[in-house]
């Protein structure tokens, strides 16, 4: 006989009382009545932030109708839910921590995936409603309780969007396998997540007469077309615009996704994080090469390695990307008649650069799973910092050549000048990241992320300061020696005092 | 073992001093040959892994010599360190690395050349049974395996001084047998190896000498007869194993 296990409730408490604590941790909090507190601090703030926000929705809602408003908002909220839940799904899957103990327990897969998928419902609706809930009670303090329908109609398309990422997750862990999977979510729920701004400059960059069309359509939509307010597309729309009748349908949908999602995916899920348990023995690697230990070249390429099997790594080299290509589109579309764009997009490449390299910098610094065994070696300290260095100037390099291109080809003088900066302000960032030790290994740096709050700031003020003197430079002046001297002194301010002791270069 | 006199000593250390507020090494002084096995042994917090550290040039000493081939450690790190290799108990490995790629930037930092780095990391990984792993990452690896791809990166760049400190944790019979034999062939080949464990058996089979280290001091040094003696001279036992050895000298704090 199979003795009565866990129920779902207690299950579900149990992921909750986890993710609480994960929360807390983030937060800083030691206690959870100072968790509580923070949160209701947030909150309190972000409430009277959706006052004025709020009143904007209602002159909007007397001019364009409350479901075109309700759309919009769902074209924005939607693909941040998927981006929330298909993290969710992964960490569910890869997250060993308990789910050995569950897998093994007389549990039935189904109630370990129900109570793992309704945590990460319950922390999406946290995460997005934190922010999008405020402005509703303000809508309905000021404009009718109708507002609050956004509620069920979030929480209907919450559960919908969890449901669709662990189909997603799982299907792509049958297509992938273990290891890729866990690439591939990240680097989609990075673009999922980035829609919005992937969105507003498609529609920059697409040509006017198309623009015009696609606002005329917008304002007067063809009946039975997508873009009809009463079409199948729009239901969200109508829910959360309080239509009684869609809004019934909107939840029984969710719901509906939801148990089904859960009572399919059930042995997928417990197949797959098992496989994910015993993945790594899986596949090779890579293929024989020739045996290259030339010093200087193996030690870049150790580093390339490192940085290439970083998933995480992939996702916010994409990212860093995304936001470039729109400053190379401004260039290229600016192409021609002066310099003066080429001008003001100087300071700007300056800064990216600096935050690319600091970004990379740090994560190939807390990838150094061996800067023990390292520093036994016979290298000098400097030698192995070099090193690093050049090894993160090539990416940063390779990601910014195009648009740096683009400055030179537009105005020669400007392009030299934002070459030099950009070149500085990233070496500058990337010696500060690795003077800077990391105190916690690396499995723990992906779960926090916990980058010193010190060394970000001083990051940023680097970034500032050589995206500053970019500026001054191209308009020929000689204040622009001031916020480099700052610079260099930011740098020597956090310069190791006793060297090799704590950071990672040798003794 | 061969003592070969005009050659200087693998490892010579005098006075050796080391305080994190408390004395961890006390005035340690240390001679080992090439070609000698030396067996470290210490109850926990004696102080061997510091020592260990020190000569690895991983921690600075507060005061004393540390000399490795007759060269000055403290003042001339990289060429001694060219010379040394450490092994640690938890083997440092990257994870996303591969050990064919792991070896290959272990010979990049001692600055070997490729086509000898080469030949060197086939023959050891063919030698540990890893040559079917060589492409695949470390992580998935056992602990066993992980160790054996650790010393597999000790011995690439061909070391005079070897150092390991707990070397056979996680390996199953056939593999510490293995070890155990390819360290026995680098002390013929005149590399001094020095090991710290606890496996009390270990030592008793393998070292030439061993040294009993407690509170930061050494305090006995020799042959496992040697050391009986030493621990036999207030009671009537001559037969007595390392284990009794150990913990009669350790209890009473001998100086040699």
């Amino acid at each position: 006989m199979i003795p009565r296990s866990l129920s779902l409730a207690r299950l579900v408490r149990h992921d909750l009382a986890i993710s609480w604590r994960r929360l807390c941790g983030f937060l800083r909090a030691k206690t959870t009545t100072r968790a509580l507190i923070v949160l209701g601090l947030a909150s309190a703030l972000l409430h009277l932030v959706a006052w004025p926000l709020a009143l904007g929705l209602l002159a909007l809602e007397a001019r364009d109708g409350a479901v075109a408003l309700d759309g919009l908002g769902f074209v924005i909220v939607l693909p941040w839910l998927m981006s929330q839940g298909l993290t969710g799904a992964t960490r569910a899957l890869y997250s060993r921590g308990d789910l050995d103990l569950l897998l093994s327990a007389p549990l039935p897969p189904q109630k370990i995936l129900a109570s793992r998928a309704l945590s990460v419902a319950i922390e999406s609706f946290g995460a997005v409603g934190m922010f999008l809930l405020p402005v509703a009670n303000m809508a309905a303090i000021l404009g009718g309780p109708r507002w609050l329908a956004v509620y069920p109609a979030l929480a209907s398309a919450v559960l919908m969007a969890t449901g669709a990422s662990f189909a997603a997750t799982l299907g792509l862990f049958r297509l992938l396998g273990p290891k890729r999977t866990r690439a591939a979510t990240q680097v989609i729920a990075t673009l999922v997540g980035a829609w919005f701004v992937i969105c507003a400059q498609i529609f920059n960059f697409i040509p006017e007469d198309s623009q015009k069309a696609l606002r005329q359509a917008l304002a007067h939509p063809a009946p039975g077309s997508w873009l009809d307010p009463q079409g199948a597309l729009w239901l969200p729309a109508r829910a959360a615009a309080a239509e009684g009748r869609a809004l019934a349908l909107w939840v029984l949908l969710g719901c509906g996704a939801f148990m089904l999602a859960v009572r399919a995916l059930g042995p997928a899920f417990a197949r797959g994080a098992l496989i994910a348990a015993g993945e790594g023995r899986a596949r090779a690697a890579s293929r024989d090469g020739s045996f290259r230990c030339e010093r200087a070249g193996a030690l870049r390429r150790k580093e390339w390695r490192l940085l290439a099997r970083d998933p995480y790594l992939l996702s916010q080299i994409l990212l860093q990307s995304l936001y470039t290509l729109p400053v190379a589109l401004i260039i290229w579309k600016s192409l021609g008649p002066n310099g003066s764009v080429a001008f003001s997009v100087a300071p700007a490449l300056v800064a990216i650069a600096a935050q690319l390299s600091a970004a990379l910098a740090f994560l190939a610094g807390s990838s150094e799973d061996a800067g023990d065994f390292v520093a036994t070696a016979p290298v000098p300290p400097g030698e192995i910092l070099r090193r690093k260095i050049e090894a993160i100037a090539l990416p940063v390099a390779l990601l910014l050549a195009l648009p740096l291109a683009g400055v030179a080809f537009a105005a020669p003088r400007i392009g030299l000048v934002t070459l030099l900066c950009a070149a500085a302000g990233a070496a500058s960032t990337a010696i500060l990241n690795f003077w800077k030790p990391l105190e916690n290994r690396r499995g723990d740096l992906i779960k926090t992320h916990a980058q010193n709050k010190l060394v970000g700031l001083v990051e940023h003020g680097l970034s500032i300061c050589w995206a500053l003197a970019a500026l001054l430079l191209c308009l020929g002046s000689w204040t622009a020696l001031a916020p480099i001297a700052l610079a260099l002194a930011l740098l020597w301010a956090n310069k190791p005092r006793a060297p090799g002791v704590k950071a990672f270069a040798p003794a | 073992m061969t003592e070969n006199v005009s050659a200087p000593a693998a490892l010579r250390l005098r006075d050796l001093r080391k305080s994190f507020g408390k004395p961890a090494v006390d005035g340690l002084d240390l001679t080992i040959q090439p070609g000698e096995f030396y067996a470290l042994l210490g109850a926990n917090g004696a102080g061997k892994t510091t020592t260990l550290r020190m000569v690895a040039g991983l921690l600075q000493p507060d005061s004393g010599e540390v000399s490795i081939c007759g060269i000055d450690a403290r003042r001339n790190p990289l060429e001694a360190k060219a010379l040394t290799a450490w092994l640690p108990d938890e083997p440092l490995l990257y994870d996303k690395l591969a050990p064919l790629e792991y070896l290959e930037f272990v010979a990049g930092l001692w600055g070997m050349d490729s086509g000898e780095a080469g030949a060197r990391a086939e023959d050891l990984l063919r030698r540990l049974g890893l040559w079917e792993q060589r492409n695949q990452r470390c992580e998935g690896f056992s602990r066993g395996m992980r160790q054996k791809v650790a010393l597999a990166g000790a011995l690439i760049h061909a070391p005079r001084l070897l150092m390991l400190d707990e070397p056979l944790t996680g390996l199953d019979a056939g593999a510490s047998r293995l070890v155990k034999d390819m360290l026995a062939e680098q002390t013929r080949q005149g590399v001094a190896v020095v090991l710290t464990t606890h496996i009390l058996e270990v030592a008793e089979k393998l070292a030439d000498r061993i040294g009993i280290i407690a509170d930061g001091k050494l305090i006995a040094e020799g042959d496992l007869g040697q050391l009986r003696r030493l621990s036999a001279q207030n009671s009537a036992e001559r037969s007595a194993s390392l284990e009794d050895v150990f913990l009669d000298l350790t209890a009473r704090g001998v100086a040699a």
